[in-house]
């Protein structure tokens, strides 16, 4: 996969323009804290005030006043930390929430050619990881501000008592500070490749799952425990590697800070010993540097943090830059009434540049009529079908309904009126009757029945062990191939589409039950058109017209009968070369 | 789907994980034991700071009431500076073996349980969630990995911790210390509170967020039929309603968290209130010092500390436990196709005589799919299985490669029991081809050469001439190296099928099973595939499972099975002149070239 480009700056500005739209509940958040981190200050002050005031002066009543003030600005402090704490929170859970409901929605109404070139597993970790990393990082932010108050207030009240005393007592924490900068910007590589390793850890898991067939069937097994040795191995190599950063600055950041007390200790000791300081004074020194030891190293967190966070708002632009190649023309219409008539007049298409598939594509089937494309293996006749709903849009000419471009038509009315079964079956593990009803949620059991039934799968249905609530298991493979094909094609009759696509929807059923089927579908087709790709000669000789695509053309078109009569190409793609013969 | 949405139960079997764990960790036991004397150490160290703080002030400053002393504050500097040093050193050691530790465990447990995993049939994989099993072995073990780094640590340094400041305290003054002890209930009842409510609280944010987790991967993975059904808007108003509960799963831990750490903080301080009334008092009254009184404003934190975390680790030791009893839960299914323990040593390669013999099998054994199947395929054979769908042809070809194991009767190959074989014999010798087409994440070349690791650049590009494919594969944007994926690959249908036969071509193996292999491509190409096939498969057995009856006509045999049994055996002009649902199928295959003389 190629290197995915990341612009920080469009990082920042989207978590900017989240914040700009929640700025009352961060404002809140932000001055809470900051209330917080003054009245913090002030518990070292009333004990170092109490203990010169009123313990050692043995004043009584100063005591009980000093404590009951200490007692209640806590109180308001607590309300502050609170509330910071609610605000804070809040505000970043609902900023990663509306950004989750952002990128879901873009990656809703991305088109085909999105998805044909990005993973699932990475659409879900911007999802999850990315927009996690954001949240950790917004909700510190009123935090760290309060902590950077702290340090500075706690500095200036030294400076009062001592400036001698402050300079060498604050001297370690711009050297705490600088060695958390570095701590974390060189722990940043390692917990980085400890992610990654993490994210291949799970794709090897969910593959070698997914593929457990393969890997029995071809005896891989050993194979693929050496992957995961190799990738558990690079994660224990990786994370030894944070292990070893966090072993040799972890311990110095209770070290540094301990030199600042040891500092006040003895040279604070000195001048409370010589009477240019009080015992209260020394006492709440040491408090105020007790105080700052998590604030400071905190620093160099928040701003590793906040590289990851603007990596991760990055990679979530990239999904909410991308636009939808399909989109609604601005005075979309609805479907036009009709039988649905088709026509693709001149579309050429490509999916990379340089590789035409379709190529000046023309063809017109009537309505009400059922048409079977035949071509060989890759000539483009799902392409063709794709490009019917609008899943990809042509370079060059027009493809129309019933008389309508589909480029003028609104997207769900469009597709709703066109039934699609994909030639690579996907079901939902879900129940059996909401992976019928997927198109028509609002559809009756008996809707439900009666689709089950036209495509044959009423039967094998009702005789699984819940009936229509089984749950079929992973991809619907507790099913045998045809049966969830069965499922497939009712799932597309119970939208009683104008079009009916069935891209080799029956490989996996047998030649009679598939008649059966499109006997009972040609009744429901009845006025509708049915657009069938199929390399089965008795599927296609039961269609109107026969289209052979070939080269990105249409070849030939005609009944079957006439075709391979008069189509050497026909014949020889059908595999019927001596036909003509006999 | 996932339990959480489906209400179907978790049917992951459980199993002692506490004691699973421990047997792994036995063997570490010195390093262990040298971290935790490092823990031991630098927990008595940071304890003993208050100490010298006291000391410092008494009998240094003199505030103890004998005047000061600048050797003696000298004296308790050095020893303040000491303790850091011996806090730096021990804190490190500790911190180095504790990850190590638990990073060795982490990666043989990573280990164990997908080797297990590849030890387990297919019938495993249809019974438990993928998902889930996937989150064994992140979500779970890292669960896990938060114990083992901070957990451990957590525990000794807090016990430690806590009983040492409270035997401090006491012996510093008792008169204090109870009057401080005042503030203990409503801490320690408000830390239960929190805990009892927080862990139900967090608790449905698990379940929340798995439901936000479980919706975007269906939906992402299942992208091109939302967008055919036109599903989009209500999938946003579905997804809408659970990202919201959510939120607010979320927004009800924060309204919990900020009520409880807030009122912590007040306490503590209400704490340092308390013992500066007291302290004074008792200062006035000449039973304790000032330094007395500062060391205890200073332990404080040492009894508010431990009990905050010790409550945390609970939590997370619950979870852990959680997490281990379903890892060794899973650890502990045996493996319903087992390899053989003694597996039959083999003489020479197999020939490949495939033998069913009163084979009766079921996914559910009480509704069995094949009934009392009794056939012999000799070495050499070109077998088509044809039949309705849903009669168990796919299922016959699992159970000779033994992807199952029958519930009565026996798989022989050569005369051996399937079940007596190694499975590196049984593999080289039995490959399929499955129904269900997959590519692996990775190039063409890479997924060709799963087939066979060893095989040269050469020998791939070799098997897709004899397939007669090279030309297409060439024809892509990057040749061999075209990256294709599990899902989403941008081949049409036929081309995947074309990619997963060279794959089997590769391979190479005595006995080869196509299951609907070719029912993509079109006729032309599968006669072009089958003629190779023919060509390599000279002298192999091969079974190969089509609905295309073009298939039949050339194989040795044709069997047809119906509703779990073989009900026609025979070549393709035998079982015509029977008369029977072949013919009948055969006669509705080619209604297309009757169509054409009509
Ligand atoms: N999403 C895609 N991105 C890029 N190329 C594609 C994509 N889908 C198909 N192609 C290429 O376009 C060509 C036509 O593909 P298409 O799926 O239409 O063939 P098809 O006629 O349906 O073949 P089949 O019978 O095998 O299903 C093929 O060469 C294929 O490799
Ligand atoms: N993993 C499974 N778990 C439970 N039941 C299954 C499983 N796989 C198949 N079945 C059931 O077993 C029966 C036989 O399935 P099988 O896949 O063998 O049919 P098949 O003959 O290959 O059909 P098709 O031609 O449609 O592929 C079906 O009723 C199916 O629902
Ligand atoms: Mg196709
Ligand atoms: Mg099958």
């Amino acid at each position: 996969m190629p290197e995915e480009h990341l612009d920080l700056r469009a990082g920042r500005d989207l978590i900017l323009r989240q914040l700009r739209v929640r700025w009352l509940s961060l404002f809140v958040a932000f001055s809470a804290g900051l209330s917080w981190g003054l009245l913090r200050l002030v518990v070292p002050v009333i004990t170092g005030l109490t203990i010169d005031r009123a313990i050692v002066h043995e004043n009584h009543g100063l005591l009980v006043r000093l404590v009951a003030l200490l007692v209640v600005v806590v109180a308001f402090q607590a309300v502050f930390a609170g509330t910071r704490r609610y605000w804070a929170l809040r505000t970043s859970y609902r900023i990663e929430a509306d950004l989750r409901m952002e990128l879901y929605d873009r990656v809703n109404r991305l088109s085909f050619d999105y998805h044909d070139r990005t993973a699932t597993g990475q659409l879900m970790a911007r999802g999850s990881v990315d927009l996690h990393e954001i949240q950790g990082f917004l909700v510190n932010i009123p935090i760290n501000s309060a902590y950077l108050l702290m340090a500075t207030g706690s500095f200036f009240l030294l400076l009062r008592v001592n400036v001698t005393l402050a300079f060498l007592a604050m001297a370690v924490y711009p050297v705490v500070t600088w060695l958390s900068v570095r701590f974390f910007s060189q722990l940043e590589p390692g917990t980085e490749r400890v992610q990654v390793g993490l994210a291949s850890l799970t794709s090897v898991v969910e593959e070698s799952i997914a593929g457990a067939r393969l890997v029995r069937a071809f005896g891989r097994e050993k194979h693929e425990i050496g992957r995961m040795e190799k990738v558990a191995g690079d994660v224990h190599r990786d994370s030894m590697e944070v292990v070893r950063l966090r072993t040799v600055y972890g311990p110095l950041f209770y070290f540094l800070p301990g030199i600042g007390q040891l500092v006040i200790l003895g040279y604070g000791g000195w001048l409370a010993l010589n009477g240019h300081m009080t015992t209260g004074q020394l006492v709440s020194s040491l408090q105020f540097l007790n105080m700052l030891v998590w604030p400071v190293q905190s620093l160099g967190e928040m701003i590793a943090s906040g590289q990851r966070a603007l990596v991760s708002g990055a990679r979530v632009w990239n999904v909410l830059k991308e636009e939808p190649t399909i989109t609604e023309a601005p005075h979309a219409r609805r479907l036009p009434a009709g039988g649905g008539e088709i026509a693709f007049n001149n579309v050429t298409f490509a999916y990379q540049e340089n590789r035409p598939v379709l190529d000046e594509f023309t063809l017109d089937v009537p309505a009400g009529t059922s048409i079977a494309l035949v071509g060989a293996t890759g000539s483009g006749k799902s392409t063709v079908a794709r490009l019917l709903p609008r899943f990809y849009e042509p370079e060059s000419g027009a493809v129309k309904i019933d008389g309508t471009d589909v480029r003028e038509l609104r997207l769900k009315d469009l597709r709703r009126n066109i039934g699609i079964v994909f030639e690579e079956t996907f079901l939902f593990s879900d129940t059996i009757r909401n992976n019928i009803a997927y198109g028509r949620m609002d559809a009756s059991d008996e809707q439900i029945e009666r689709a089950a039934r036209l495509a044959h799968a009423h039967d094998f249905i009702k005789n699984l062990a819940e009936g229509y609530d089984t749950i079929v298991g992973e991809q619907g493979f507790s099913l045998s191939g045809g049966q969830r094909q069965r499922i497939a094609i009712a799932r597309a009759i119970l939208m009683e589409p104008r079009i009916l696509i069935l891209d080799d929807a029956t490989s996996s059923v047998d030649a009679r039950m598939e008649e059966e089927i499109r006997t009972a579908l040609r009744e429901v087709m009845q006025g509708r058109t049915t657009l069938i790709i199929s390399h089965r000669l008795s599927t296609i000789s039961l269609a109107d017209q026969v289209v052979l695509v070939d080269d990105g053309k249409v070849a030939a078109v005609g009944p079957h009968a006439d075709l391979i009569r008069s189509s050497h190409r026909y014949r020889e793609v059908l595999g019927q070369l001596e036909a003509v013969a006999s | 789907m996932n339990a959480e949405v489906t209400g179907l139960p978790d049917r992951a079997p459980r199993a002692n994980g506490l004691a699973g764990a421990m047997r792994m960790l036995a063997p570490r036991w010195p390093a262990i034991a040298i971290a935790t004397a490092a823990i031991v150490i630098y927990t008595f160290a940071s304890l003993a700071r208050p100490l010298v703080i006291q000391y410092a002030l008494d009998e240094g400053v003199g505030t103890g009431g004998d005047g000061g002393s600048g050797e003696k504050l000298a004296w308790a500097g050095g020893v303040f500076f000491a303790l850091l040093l011996l806090v730096y050193v021990f804190q490190g050691l500790s911190t180095f073996l504790v990850n190590r530790i638990g990073q060795d465990f982490l990666r043989e447990l990573r280990i164990r349980l997908f080797s297990h995993y590849q030890r387990m049939s297919l019938a495993f994989f249809g019974r438990e969630n993928a998902g889930r099993l996937v989150a064994r072995m992140t979500s779970d073990v890292a669960t896990v990995n938060d114990v083992l780094n901070n957990g451990f640590l957590m525990v000794v340094q807090s016990t430690l911790t806590l009983a040492g400041a409270t035997i401090i305290l006491f012996v510093l003054s008792w008169q204090l210390s109870l009057a401080t002890a005042i503030i203990l209930p409503p801490l320690v009842i408000a830390t239960v509170i929190f805990r009892v409510y927080s862990e139900r609280a967090y608790g449905s944010v698990r379940e929340r967020i798995a439901d936000v987790m479980i919706h975007m991967q269906e939906s992402f993975s299942g992208l091109r039929v939302v967008q055919a059904f036109a599903r989009e808007q209500r999938n946003m108003e579905r997804f809408g309603a659970i990202n919201e509960k959510n939120f607010w799963a979320n927004v009800n831990t924060v309204r919990i968290s900020a009520l409880f750490f807030p009122f912590v903080e007040w306490l503590s301080a209400v704490g340092i209130g308390i013992i500066l009334y007291f302290g004074g008092r008792l200062v006035a009254g000449d039973a304790v010092t000032i330094g007395t009184v500062t060391a205890f404003v200073f332990y404080l934190e040492f009894i508010f500390q431990p009990i905050q975390n010790l409550s945390q680790v609970f939590d997370m030791v619950q979870s852990a436990g959680a997490a281990l009893n379903k890892i060794f839960g899973i650890l502990a299914v045996e493996p319903d196709v087992p390899e053989a323990v003694a597996p039959v040593a083999l003489a020479a390669p197999l020939a490949g005589r495939i033998a069913l013999d009163d084979v009766t099998f079921g996914y559910n054994p009480e509704r069995p799919v094949l009934r009392n199947i009794t056939t012999t395929i000799e070495p050499g054979q070109h077998i088509v299985l044809v039949g309705p769908t849903g009669a168990g042809k796919s299922t016959l070809a699992k159970l000779m490669t033994r992807f199952y194991d029958p519930v009565q009767g026996r798989v022989t190959i050569d005369g051996y029991d399937l079940r007596t074989l190694a499975n590196s014999d049984l593999r080289r010798s039995v490959t399929m081809v499955p129904q269900e087409g997959f590519l692996f994440t990775g190039t063409i070349r890479e997924n060709i050469l799963f087939g066979r690791p060893d095989a040269s650049p050469e020998a791939v590009e070799g098997a897709c001439r004899t397939l007669g494919i090279d030309g297409f594969v060439e024809s892509l944007p990057h040749g061999y190296e075209t990256m294709v994926s599990f899902r989403g690959s941008r081949l049409s249908a036929g081309e995947k099928q074309l990619v997963s036969i060279a794959r089997a071509f590769l391979a190479d193996p005595p006995v080869l099973i196509l299951d609907e292999a070719t029912s993509s491509l079109d006729p032309a190409t599968e006669e072009q595939v089958e003629e190779a096939l023919r060509k390599l498969l000279k002298g192999r057995t091969s079974v190969v499972i089509a609905h295309r009856l073009s298939t039949a006509e050339h194989a040795d045999r044709v069997l047809v099975v119906d509703d779990g049994a073989i009900v026609e055996d025979g070549n393709h002009r035998e079982l015509l002149a029977r008369g029977g649902y072949y013919s009948a199928l055969y006669r509705q295959w080619t209604s297309g070239r009757a169509a054409r003389s009509a």
